[in-house]
Protein backbone atom coordinates (compact mmCIF):
# COMPACT_ATOMS: atom_id res chain seq x y z
CA UNK A 1 0.00 0.00 0.00
CA UNK A 2 2.92 2.22 1.17
CA UNK A 3 4.84 1.40 -1.86
CA UNK A 4 1.91 2.14 -4.54
CA UNK A 5 1.61 5.68 -2.58
CA UNK A 6 5.15 6.51 -2.90
CA UNK A 7 5.15 5.27 -6.42
CA UNK A 8 2.52 7.51 -6.92
CA UNK A 9 4.12 10.62 -5.59
CA UNK A 10 7.00 10.24 -7.51
CA UNK A 11 4.81 9.99 -10.47
CA UNK A 12 3.59 12.70 -9.88
CA UNK A 13 6.78 14.95 -8.98
CA UNK A 14 7.27 13.68 -12.40
CA UNK A 15 4.74 14.74 -14.19
CA UNK A 16 4.50 18.48 -12.99
CA UNK A 17 7.29 20.02 -13.97
CA UNK A 18 6.54 18.34 -17.59
CA UNK A 19 3.40 19.51 -17.16
CA UNK A 20 4.37 23.32 -16.15
CA UNK A 21 6.67 23.37 -18.43
CA UNK A 22 4.03 22.21 -21.53
CA UNK A 23 1.53 25.43 -19.47
CA UNK A 24 4.42 27.70 -19.84
CA UNK A 25 5.05 26.66 -23.52
CA UNK A 26 1.05 26.72 -24.62
CA UNK A 27 1.02 30.20 -23.23
CA UNK A 28 3.92 31.22 -24.97
CA UNK A 29 2.81 30.53 -28.24
CA UNK A 30 -0.49 32.25 -27.52
CA UNK A 31 1.04 34.93 -26.61
CA UNK A 32 3.51 34.95 -29.66
CA UNK A 33 1.10 34.87 -32.10
CA UNK A 34 -0.65 37.72 -30.56
CA UNK A 35 1.98 39.75 -30.40
CA UNK A 36 3.09 38.68 -34.18
CA UNK A 37 -0.89 39.79 -35.45
CA UNK A 38 -0.34 43.17 -32.94
CA UNK A 39 3.24 43.44 -34.73
CA UNK A 40 1.87 42.54 -38.44
CA UNK A 41 -1.25 44.34 -38.09
CA UNK A 42 0.36 47.81 -37.03
CA UNK A 43 2.91 47.09 -39.89
CA UNK A 44 0.42 46.77 -42.32
CA UNK A 45 0.89 43.79 -44.06
CA UNK A 46 -2.54 42.43 -42.65
CA UNK A 47 -5.33 44.71 -44.23
CA UNK A 48 -7.37 46.18 -41.55
CA UNK A 49 -10.51 44.97 -43.37
CA UNK A 50 -9.61 41.40 -41.93
CA UNK A 51 -7.69 41.52 -38.73
CA UNK A 52 -7.28 44.66 -36.37
CA UNK A 53 -4.41 45.15 -33.47
CA UNK A 54 -5.07 42.59 -30.64
CA UNK A 55 -4.39 45.68 -28.38
CA UNK A 56 -7.47 47.25 -30.05
CA UNK A 57 -9.52 44.45 -29.58
CA UNK A 58 -9.16 44.56 -26.17
CA UNK A 59 -9.66 48.56 -25.78
CA UNK A 60 -12.89 47.66 -27.98
CA UNK A 61 -13.88 44.70 -25.16
CA UNK A 62 -13.61 47.59 -22.96
CA UNK A 63 -16.13 49.89 -24.17
CA UNK A 64 -18.09 46.93 -25.25
CA UNK A 65 -18.97 44.80 -22.22
CA UNK A 66 -20.27 47.58 -19.88
CA UNK A 67 -23.26 48.56 -22.48
CA UNK A 68 -26.77 47.35 -21.72
CA UNK A 69 -26.81 46.27 -25.68
CA UNK A 70 -24.08 44.03 -24.51
CA UNK A 71 -26.14 43.24 -20.98
CA UNK A 72 -28.88 42.01 -23.49
CA UNK A 73 -27.33 40.08 -26.06
CA UNK A 74 -25.35 38.03 -23.65
CA UNK A 75 -28.45 37.70 -21.29
CA UNK A 76 -30.42 36.36 -24.64
CA UNK A 77 -27.75 33.95 -25.71
CA UNK A 78 -27.19 32.61 -22.21
CA UNK A 79 -30.65 32.26 -21.66
CA UNK A 80 -31.39 30.15 -24.97
CA UNK A 81 -27.86 27.85 -24.44
CA UNK A 82 -29.42 26.66 -20.96
CA UNK A 83 -32.50 26.17 -22.06
CA UNK A 84 -31.88 24.51 -24.81
CA UNK A 85 -29.27 22.14 -23.12
CA UNK A 86 -31.94 21.73 -20.58
CA UNK A 87 -34.25 20.16 -22.89
CA UNK A 88 -31.49 18.34 -24.92
CA UNK A 89 -30.49 16.65 -21.54
CA UNK A 90 -33.84 15.73 -20.87
CA UNK A 91 -35.14 14.29 -23.55
CA UNK A 92 -31.74 12.99 -24.67
CA UNK A 93 -31.23 10.88 -21.01
CA UNK A 94 -35.06 9.38 -21.34
CA UNK A 95 -34.45 8.78 -25.32
CA UNK A 96 -31.00 6.89 -24.18
CA UNK A 97 -33.23 5.12 -21.30
CA UNK A 98 -35.53 3.88 -24.06
CA UNK A 99 -32.41 2.30 -26.59
CA UNK A 100 -31.19 0.72 -23.69
CA UNK A 101 -34.29 -0.91 -22.35
CA UNK A 102 -35.51 -1.83 -25.92
CA UNK A 103 -32.34 -2.84 -27.44
CA UNK A 104 -34.13 -3.66 -31.08
CA UNK A 105 -34.92 -0.16 -31.06
CA UNK A 106 -31.30 0.80 -30.36
CA UNK A 107 -29.94 -0.95 -33.04
CA UNK A 108 -32.32 -0.34 -36.04
CA UNK A 109 -32.50 3.77 -34.46
CA UNK A 110 -28.48 3.90 -34.30
CA UNK A 111 -27.56 5.02 -37.58
CA UNK A 112 -30.12 7.36 -38.03
CA UNK A 113 -29.11 9.17 -34.59
CA UNK A 114 -25.76 8.64 -35.65
CA UNK A 115 -26.73 10.62 -38.63
CA UNK A 116 -28.10 13.03 -36.15
CA UNK A 117 -24.10 14.29 -35.85
CA UNK A 118 -24.48 14.88 -39.42
CA UNK A 119 -28.01 16.32 -40.30
CA UNK A 120 -27.93 19.81 -40.44
CA UNK A 121 -30.69 20.33 -38.61
CA UNK A 122 -30.65 24.26 -38.89
CA UNK A 123 -31.94 23.65 -42.48
CA UNK A 124 -35.01 23.02 -41.09
CA UNK A 125 -34.49 26.71 -39.64
CA UNK A 126 -37.01 28.11 -42.22
CA UNK A 127 -39.51 25.71 -41.54
CA UNK A 128 -39.59 26.35 -37.88
CA UNK A 129 -39.50 30.58 -38.18
CA UNK A 130 -42.53 29.69 -40.44
CA UNK A 131 -44.25 27.48 -37.63
CA UNK A 132 -43.07 28.98 -34.47
CA UNK A 133 -42.14 32.47 -35.82
CA UNK A 134 -39.38 34.98 -35.26
CA UNK A 135 -38.43 34.38 -31.56
CA UNK A 136 -35.69 32.35 -29.42
CA UNK A 137 -37.98 29.20 -30.22
CA UNK A 138 -36.82 27.88 -33.59
CA UNK A 139 -33.37 28.22 -32.35
CA UNK A 140 -34.02 26.38 -28.84
CA UNK A 141 -35.13 23.51 -30.77
CA UNK A 142 -32.16 23.33 -33.42
CA UNK A 143 -29.70 23.97 -30.25
CA UNK A 144 -31.57 21.27 -28.41
CA UNK A 145 -31.39 18.91 -31.06
CA UNK A 146 -28.13 19.02 -31.29
CA UNK A 147 -27.31 18.77 -27.84
CA UNK A 148 -29.73 15.77 -27.36
CA UNK A 149 -28.11 13.35 -29.86
CA UNK A 150 -24.56 12.83 -28.30
CA UNK A 151 -26.42 12.65 -24.50
CA UNK A 152 -28.80 9.84 -25.91
CA UNK A 153 -25.89 7.87 -27.81
CA UNK A 154 -23.25 7.90 -23.96
CA UNK A 155 -26.43 7.52 -22.26
CA UNK A 156 -26.93 3.95 -24.05
CA UNK A 157 -23.72 2.83 -24.14
CA UNK A 158 -23.14 4.28 -20.35
CA UNK A 159 -26.12 2.21 -19.13
CA UNK A 160 -25.03 -1.02 -21.32
CA UNK A 161 -21.71 -0.90 -19.54
CA UNK A 162 -23.22 -0.89 -16.24
CA UNK A 163 -22.23 -4.37 -14.28
CA UNK A 164 -24.74 -6.94 -14.50
CA UNK A 165 -24.06 -7.92 -10.55
CA UNK A 166 -25.65 -4.46 -9.83
CA UNK A 167 -28.85 -5.44 -11.72
CA UNK A 168 -28.71 -8.66 -9.39
CA UNK A 169 -27.93 -6.53 -6.46
CA UNK A 170 -31.31 -4.29 -7.39
CA UNK A 171 -33.35 -7.49 -7.26
CA UNK A 172 -31.66 -8.85 -4.36
CA UNK A 173 -32.44 -5.98 -2.31
CA UNK A 174 -36.40 -5.76 -3.85
CA UNK A 175 -35.03 -2.52 -4.83
CA UNK A 176 -38.20 0.00 -6.10
CA UNK A 177 -37.99 0.84 -9.67
CA UNK A 178 -37.57 4.28 -8.52
CA UNK A 179 -35.08 3.36 -6.21
CA UNK A 180 -33.32 1.11 -8.81
CA UNK A 181 -33.01 4.18 -11.66
CA UNK A 182 -31.88 6.95 -9.16
CA UNK A 183 -29.56 4.71 -6.45
CA UNK A 184 -28.04 2.33 -9.07
CA UNK A 185 -28.45 2.68 -12.33
CA UNK A 186 -27.81 6.66 -11.84
CA UNK A 187 -24.68 6.04 -10.07
CA UNK A 188 -23.39 3.70 -11.89
CA UNK A 189 -23.50 5.38 -15.22
CA UNK A 190 -23.12 9.35 -14.31
CA UNK A 191 -19.11 8.83 -14.91
CA UNK A 192 -19.38 7.40 -18.61
CA UNK A 193 -22.43 9.49 -19.52
CA UNK A 194 -20.74 12.62 -18.27
CA UNK A 195 -18.63 12.88 -21.27
CA UNK A 196 -21.65 13.07 -23.89
CA UNK A 197 -23.44 15.63 -21.75
CA UNK A 198 -20.37 17.68 -21.67
CA UNK A 199 -20.31 17.25 -25.55
CA UNK A 200 -24.16 18.19 -25.47
CA UNK A 201 -23.75 21.70 -23.98
CA UNK A 202 -20.81 22.32 -26.26
CA UNK A 203 -23.00 21.50 -29.15
CA UNK A 204 -26.32 23.77 -27.58
CA UNK A 205 -23.26 26.32 -27.37
CA UNK A 206 -22.87 25.71 -30.92
CA UNK A 207 -26.13 25.33 -32.20
CA UNK A 208 -27.44 28.66 -30.56
CA UNK A 209 -24.59 30.98 -31.80
CA UNK A 210 -24.28 29.53 -34.81
CA UNK A 211 -28.44 29.80 -35.59
CA UNK A 212 -28.11 33.53 -34.20
CA UNK A 213 -25.20 34.17 -36.58
CA UNK A 214 -27.24 33.66 -39.63
CA UNK A 215 -30.46 34.73 -38.90
CA UNK A 216 -31.35 36.17 -35.42
CA UNK A 217 -31.91 39.54 -34.43
CA UNK A 218 -30.15 39.32 -31.13
CA UNK A 219 -27.76 37.81 -28.71
CA UNK A 220 -23.41 37.05 -29.31
CA UNK A 221 -23.56 35.33 -32.56
CA UNK A 222 -26.04 38.17 -33.98
CA UNK A 223 -23.47 41.15 -33.41
CA UNK A 224 -21.05 39.01 -35.27
CA UNK A 225 -22.41 39.10 -38.49
CA UNK A 226 -24.52 42.54 -37.96
CA UNK A 227 -20.60 44.62 -37.52
CA UNK A 228 -19.38 42.22 -40.31
CA UNK A 229 -22.14 44.05 -42.55
CA UNK A 230 -22.06 47.01 -41.26
CA UNK A 231 -17.61 46.88 -42.48
CA UNK A 232 -17.07 47.53 -38.41
CA UNK A 233 -14.41 44.77 -38.53
CA UNK A 234 -12.75 46.16 -35.00
CA UNK A 235 -16.26 45.50 -33.18
CA UNK A 236 -16.62 42.46 -35.19
CA UNK A 237 -13.17 40.79 -33.72
CA UNK A 238 -14.49 42.00 -30.36
CA UNK A 239 -17.94 39.88 -30.48
CA UNK A 240 -15.71 36.55 -32.20
CA UNK A 241 -13.17 37.18 -29.28
CA UNK A 242 -16.65 37.44 -26.60
CA UNK A 243 -17.53 33.65 -28.24
CA UNK A 244 -13.98 32.57 -28.13
CA UNK A 245 -13.23 33.39 -24.03
CA UNK A 246 -16.85 32.00 -23.78
CA UNK A 247 -16.60 28.65 -25.57
CA UNK A 248 -13.04 28.08 -23.56
CA UNK A 249 -14.61 29.51 -20.32
CA UNK A 250 -17.64 26.66 -20.96
CA UNK A 251 -15.13 24.20 -22.00
CA UNK A 252 -12.58 24.41 -18.93
CA UNK A 253 -15.45 23.95 -16.18
CA UNK A 254 -16.89 21.07 -17.85
CA UNK A 255 -13.59 19.61 -18.21
CA UNK A 256 -13.03 20.32 -14.55
CA UNK A 257 -16.34 18.67 -13.40
CA UNK A 258 -15.59 15.85 -15.60
CA UNK A 259 -12.41 15.10 -13.83
CA UNK A 260 -14.11 15.75 -10.45
CA UNK A 261 -16.84 13.35 -11.48
CA UNK A 262 -14.10 10.47 -12.67
CA UNK A 263 -12.24 10.79 -9.96
CA UNK A 264 -14.62 9.83 -7.27
CA UNK A 265 -15.51 6.68 -9.84
CA UNK A 266 -11.92 5.72 -9.52
CA UNK B 1 -14.91 10.15 -29.35
CA UNK B 2 -13.88 6.93 -28.37
CA UNK B 3 -17.63 6.02 -27.66
CA UNK B 4 -18.65 5.43 -31.09
CA UNK B 5 -16.44 2.67 -31.58
CA UNK B 6 -17.34 1.29 -27.96
CA UNK B 7 -20.72 1.35 -29.06
CA UNK B 8 -20.13 -0.75 -32.20
CA UNK B 9 -18.84 -3.91 -29.87
CA UNK B 10 -22.21 -5.49 -30.63
CA UNK B 11 -22.36 -8.87 -28.40
CA UNK B 12 -21.56 -12.16 -30.66
CA UNK B 13 -24.20 -13.88 -32.30
CA UNK B 14 -23.97 -17.28 -34.46
CA UNK B 15 -23.42 -16.14 -38.03
CA UNK B 16 -27.14 -17.45 -39.22
CA UNK B 17 -28.77 -15.60 -36.42
CA UNK B 18 -26.48 -12.49 -37.68
CA UNK B 19 -27.63 -12.50 -40.58
CA UNK B 20 -31.46 -12.70 -40.21
CA UNK B 21 -31.09 -10.16 -37.49
CA UNK B 22 -29.55 -7.90 -39.81
CA UNK B 23 -32.33 -8.30 -42.52
CA UNK B 24 -34.91 -7.63 -39.81
CA UNK B 25 -32.75 -4.54 -38.51
CA UNK B 26 -32.81 -3.09 -41.95
CA UNK B 27 -36.28 -4.03 -43.10
CA UNK B 28 -37.38 -2.35 -39.83
CA UNK B 29 -35.11 0.59 -40.64
CA UNK B 30 -37.16 1.16 -43.82
CA UNK B 31 -40.28 1.16 -42.09
CA UNK B 32 -38.95 4.09 -40.12
CA UNK B 33 -38.20 5.84 -43.13
CA UNK B 34 -41.90 5.63 -44.55
CA UNK B 35 -43.40 6.37 -41.06
CA UNK B 36 -41.67 9.82 -41.34
CA UNK B 37 -42.41 10.16 -45.25
CA UNK B 38 -46.13 9.05 -43.72
CA UNK B 39 -45.75 11.88 -40.78
CA UNK B 40 -44.49 14.53 -42.89
CA UNK B 41 -47.43 13.59 -45.42
CA UNK B 42 -49.83 14.34 -42.08
CA UNK B 43 -48.74 17.43 -41.43
CA UNK B 44 -48.76 18.92 -44.86
CA UNK B 45 -52.31 18.13 -44.91
CA UNK B 46 -52.77 19.84 -41.35
CA UNK B 47 -50.60 23.27 -42.19
CA UNK B 48 -50.08 25.46 -45.13
CA UNK B 49 -46.61 25.95 -43.75
CA UNK B 50 -45.63 22.37 -44.36
CA UNK B 51 -45.60 21.45 -48.62
CA UNK B 52 -47.06 17.99 -49.72
CA UNK B 53 -44.08 15.52 -49.71
CA UNK B 54 -45.49 14.72 -53.45
CA UNK B 55 -45.13 18.47 -54.22
CA UNK B 56 -41.55 18.67 -52.92
CA UNK B 57 -40.52 15.86 -54.77
CA UNK B 58 -41.64 17.14 -57.86
CA UNK B 59 -39.97 20.47 -57.53
CA UNK B 60 -37.13 18.84 -57.14
CA UNK B 61 -37.45 16.45 -59.78
CA UNK B 62 -37.69 19.71 -62.43
CA UNK B 63 -34.86 21.52 -61.25
CA UNK B 64 -32.76 18.18 -62.14
CA UNK B 65 -34.79 18.27 -65.31
CA UNK B 66 -34.06 21.82 -66.27
CA UNK B 67 -30.71 21.35 -64.89
CA UNK B 68 -30.90 24.42 -62.42
CA UNK B 69 -30.00 21.87 -59.22
CA UNK B 70 -26.73 21.32 -60.61
CA UNK B 71 -24.84 24.72 -59.76
CA UNK B 72 -25.79 25.42 -56.25
CA UNK B 73 -25.18 21.52 -55.77
CA UNK B 74 -21.91 21.04 -57.46
CA UNK B 75 -21.03 24.32 -55.63
CA UNK B 76 -22.57 22.56 -52.12
CA UNK B 77 -20.50 19.12 -52.67
CA UNK B 78 -17.26 20.83 -54.21
CA UNK B 79 -17.19 22.78 -50.93
CA UNK B 80 -17.38 19.87 -49.08
CA UNK B 81 -14.90 18.06 -50.37
CA UNK B 82 -11.91 20.56 -51.03
CA UNK B 83 -12.75 21.92 -47.19
CA UNK B 84 -12.70 18.18 -45.89
CA UNK B 85 -9.73 17.03 -48.20
CA UNK B 86 -7.56 20.18 -46.65
CA UNK B 87 -8.69 19.62 -43.08
CA UNK B 88 -7.89 15.50 -43.34
CA UNK B 89 -4.12 17.07 -45.04
CA UNK B 90 -3.56 19.05 -41.96
CA UNK B 91 -5.31 17.30 -39.30
CA UNK B 92 -4.08 13.55 -39.62
CA UNK B 93 -0.73 14.66 -39.26
CA UNK B 94 -0.96 16.93 -36.72
CA UNK B 95 -3.32 15.00 -34.86
CA UNK B 96 -0.80 12.24 -35.09
CA UNK B 97 2.25 14.30 -33.81
CA UNK B 98 0.10 15.42 -31.18
CA UNK B 99 -0.68 11.94 -30.75
CA UNK B 100 2.50 10.34 -30.20
CA UNK B 101 4.57 13.25 -27.94
CA UNK B 102 3.33 13.27 -24.18
CA UNK B 103 4.94 16.65 -24.13
CA UNK B 104 3.47 17.91 -27.35
CA UNK B 105 -0.21 16.50 -26.48
CA UNK B 106 0.48 18.25 -22.68
CA UNK B 107 1.34 21.51 -25.28
CA UNK B 108 -1.54 21.30 -27.87
CA UNK B 109 -4.11 19.19 -25.94
CA UNK B 110 -5.94 22.54 -24.40
CA UNK B 111 -5.77 24.33 -26.90
CA UNK B 112 -6.82 21.48 -29.65
CA UNK B 113 -10.37 20.86 -27.42
CA UNK B 114 -10.71 25.04 -26.35
CA UNK B 115 -10.65 25.27 -30.15
CA UNK B 116 -13.30 22.20 -30.71
CA UNK B 117 -15.56 24.06 -28.13
CA UNK B 118 -15.86 27.52 -30.11
CA UNK B 119 -18.42 27.63 -32.94
CA UNK B 120 -16.21 28.16 -35.66
CA UNK B 121 -19.03 29.50 -38.05
CA UNK B 122 -18.07 33.14 -36.58
CA UNK B 123 -15.35 33.04 -38.24
CA UNK B 124 -16.64 32.94 -41.86
CA UNK B 125 -17.11 36.73 -42.46
CA UNK B 126 -13.05 36.95 -41.85
CA UNK B 127 -12.89 34.35 -44.19
CA UNK B 128 -15.44 36.10 -46.83
CA UNK B 129 -13.10 39.24 -46.20
CA UNK B 130 -10.19 36.76 -47.45
CA UNK B 131 -11.07 34.62 -50.04
CA UNK B 132 -14.23 37.06 -51.22
CA UNK B 133 -17.65 35.21 -51.34
CA UNK B 134 -17.66 32.27 -53.56
CA UNK B 135 -16.87 28.22 -53.14
CA UNK B 136 -13.17 29.40 -51.59
CA UNK B 137 -14.44 30.83 -48.60
CA UNK B 138 -17.49 27.97 -48.18
CA UNK B 139 -14.08 25.52 -48.54
CA UNK B 140 -12.13 27.16 -46.35
CA UNK B 141 -15.52 27.23 -43.51
CA UNK B 142 -15.61 23.52 -43.97
CA UNK B 143 -11.71 22.80 -43.58
CA UNK B 144 -11.61 25.46 -40.59
CA UNK B 145 -14.44 23.42 -39.13
CA UNK B 146 -13.77 19.97 -39.92
CA UNK B 147 -9.55 20.02 -38.89
CA UNK B 148 -10.18 19.67 -34.96
CA UNK B 149 -12.59 16.83 -34.99
CA UNK B 150 -10.21 15.17 -37.12
CA UNK B 151 -7.25 16.09 -34.56
CA UNK B 152 -9.16 14.84 -31.98
CA UNK B 153 -10.15 11.71 -32.68
CA UNK B 154 -6.46 11.01 -34.54
CA UNK B 155 -4.73 11.97 -31.48
CA UNK B 156 -6.90 9.85 -29.01
CA UNK B 157 -6.35 7.17 -31.65
CA UNK B 158 -2.91 7.22 -31.60
CA UNK B 159 -3.22 7.31 -27.48
CA UNK B 160 -4.91 3.62 -27.55
CA UNK B 161 -2.39 1.99 -30.00
CA UNK B 162 -1.15 -1.25 -28.03
CA UNK B 163 2.24 0.01 -26.62
CA UNK B 164 3.28 -3.19 -27.66
CA UNK B 165 3.06 -2.74 -31.03
CA UNK B 166 5.83 0.19 -31.79
CA UNK B 167 8.02 -2.53 -29.71
CA UNK B 168 6.76 -4.97 -32.68
CA UNK B 169 8.28 -2.61 -35.08
CA UNK B 170 11.32 -2.21 -33.42
CA UNK B 171 12.34 -6.15 -32.85
CA UNK B 172 11.03 -5.82 -36.90
CA UNK B 173 13.72 -2.79 -37.41
CA UNK B 174 10.88 -1.10 -39.38
CA UNK B 175 11.90 2.51 -40.82
CA UNK B 176 9.92 5.35 -39.85
CA UNK B 177 7.34 5.00 -42.87
CA UNK B 178 6.58 1.44 -42.24
CA UNK B 179 5.87 1.93 -38.65
CA UNK B 180 3.20 4.46 -39.26
CA UNK B 181 1.68 2.78 -42.70
CA UNK B 182 2.11 -0.77 -41.50
CA UNK B 183 1.73 -0.50 -37.80
CA UNK B 184 -0.02 2.80 -36.60
CA UNK B 185 -2.67 3.18 -39.50
CA UNK B 186 -3.58 -0.34 -39.83
CA UNK B 187 -4.36 -0.23 -35.94
CA UNK B 188 -5.84 3.06 -35.51
CA UNK B 189 -8.41 2.24 -38.48
CA UNK B 190 -11.76 2.54 -36.42
CA UNK B 191 -10.16 6.30 -34.65
CA UNK B 192 -9.70 7.35 -38.20
CA UNK B 193 -12.72 6.51 -39.32
CA UNK B 194 -14.86 8.02 -36.60
CA UNK B 195 -12.44 11.59 -37.36
CA UNK B 196 -13.32 11.10 -41.28
CA UNK B 197 -17.18 10.65 -40.72
CA UNK B 198 -17.38 12.99 -37.92
CA UNK B 199 -15.20 15.78 -39.83
CA UNK B 200 -17.38 15.22 -42.77
CA UNK B 201 -20.54 16.09 -41.39
CA UNK B 202 -19.25 18.89 -39.85
CA UNK B 203 -17.87 19.93 -42.87
CA UNK B 204 -21.28 19.55 -44.22
CA UNK B 205 -23.04 21.44 -41.75
CA UNK B 206 -20.99 24.48 -41.55
CA UNK B 207 -20.84 24.51 -45.54
CA UNK B 208 -24.54 24.88 -45.57
CA UNK B 209 -24.36 27.55 -42.80
CA UNK B 210 -21.69 29.21 -44.57
CA UNK B 211 -24.34 29.07 -47.65
CA UNK B 212 -27.56 30.66 -45.28
CA UNK B 213 -24.53 33.70 -44.23
CA UNK B 214 -23.14 34.50 -48.05
CA UNK B 215 -22.80 32.79 -51.14
CA UNK B 216 -23.25 32.74 -55.30
CA UNK B 217 -24.43 29.19 -54.65
CA UNK B 218 -25.43 26.65 -52.79
CA UNK B 219 -27.87 24.04 -51.29
CA UNK B 220 -28.53 26.46 -48.33
CA UNK B 221 -28.85 29.43 -50.51
CA UNK B 222 -31.42 27.70 -52.59
CA UNK B 223 -33.64 26.81 -49.81
CA UNK B 224 -33.09 30.24 -48.36
CA UNK B 225 -34.40 32.08 -51.86
CA UNK B 226 -36.97 29.16 -52.09
CA UNK B 227 -38.70 30.54 -48.42
CA UNK B 228 -38.23 33.96 -49.68
CA UNK B 229 -39.98 33.43 -53.11
CA UNK B 230 -42.59 31.42 -50.55
CA UNK B 231 -42.00 28.41 -52.75
CA UNK B 232 -42.43 26.03 -50.36
CA UNK B 233 -42.03 22.86 -52.59
CA UNK B 234 -38.82 23.71 -53.75
CA UNK B 235 -37.26 24.53 -50.28
CA UNK B 236 -38.71 21.46 -48.84
CA UNK B 237 -37.42 19.78 -51.94
CA UNK B 238 -33.74 20.81 -51.09
CA UNK B 239 -34.20 20.24 -47.58
CA UNK B 240 -34.79 16.49 -48.49
CA UNK B 241 -31.84 16.40 -50.97
CA UNK B 242 -29.80 17.61 -48.05
CA UNK B 243 -30.98 15.15 -45.73
CA UNK B 244 -30.43 12.57 -48.09
CA UNK B 245 -26.69 13.41 -48.96
CA UNK B 246 -25.94 13.53 -45.19
CA UNK B 247 -27.53 10.15 -44.46
CA UNK B 248 -26.35 8.21 -47.74
CA UNK B 249 -22.91 9.94 -46.64
CA UNK B 250 -22.87 8.65 -43.22
CA UNK B 251 -24.44 5.28 -43.84
CA UNK B 252 -21.99 4.41 -46.10
CA UNK B 253 -18.98 5.83 -43.69
CA UNK B 254 -20.72 4.26 -40.42
CA UNK B 255 -21.07 0.55 -42.37
CA UNK B 256 -17.58 0.83 -43.31
CA UNK B 257 -16.45 1.60 -39.41
CA UNK B 258 -18.74 -1.76 -38.76
CA UNK B 259 -17.01 -3.64 -41.42
CA UNK B 260 -13.63 -2.73 -40.25
CA UNK B 261 -14.49 -3.12 -36.57
CA UNK B 262 -16.03 -6.91 -37.04
CA UNK B 263 -13.54 -7.83 -39.64
CA UNK B 264 -10.65 -6.74 -36.79
CA UNK B 265 -12.24 -9.28 -34.42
Amino acid sequence: MTAVIEQRRVRRGNALPMKRKAALLRWGIIVGVLLLLEVLTRAGAISPAIFVPPSEIIWRLISIVPTPQFGRDAWVSLSTILISFVIGLVVGLALGVFLWKVPAAGRVLEPFIVTGYAMPTLLFYPVLLALLGLNAGPIILIAATMALVPIALTTMVALNAVKPILHKLAKSVNASNRQYYLKVLLPAATPLIFPGVRLGFIYAVIGTIAMEFILAARGIGFRVGFYYRELQTGNMWAYIMIVVVLSVIVNGLLTALERRIRRDML
Amino acid sequence: MSLDTKALAAPRVSARRARNQTVSDNLWRIAVLVGLFVLWWLLSLASDLVASPFAAFDALASTFADGSIYRPLGATVNAVLVGFAIAAVIGFPLGYVIGRSKFLGAVFDPIVAGAFAIPRVVFFPVLLQIFGVGVGAQAAMGALAAVFPIMVSTAAGVRAVSPLLPKLARSLSLTRVQTVTKIYVPAMAPSLMVGIRIGFSIALINVIIADFFAARAGLGLLALRAYGQLDLPLMYGVIVLLALIALAGNIALWALERRLAASRR
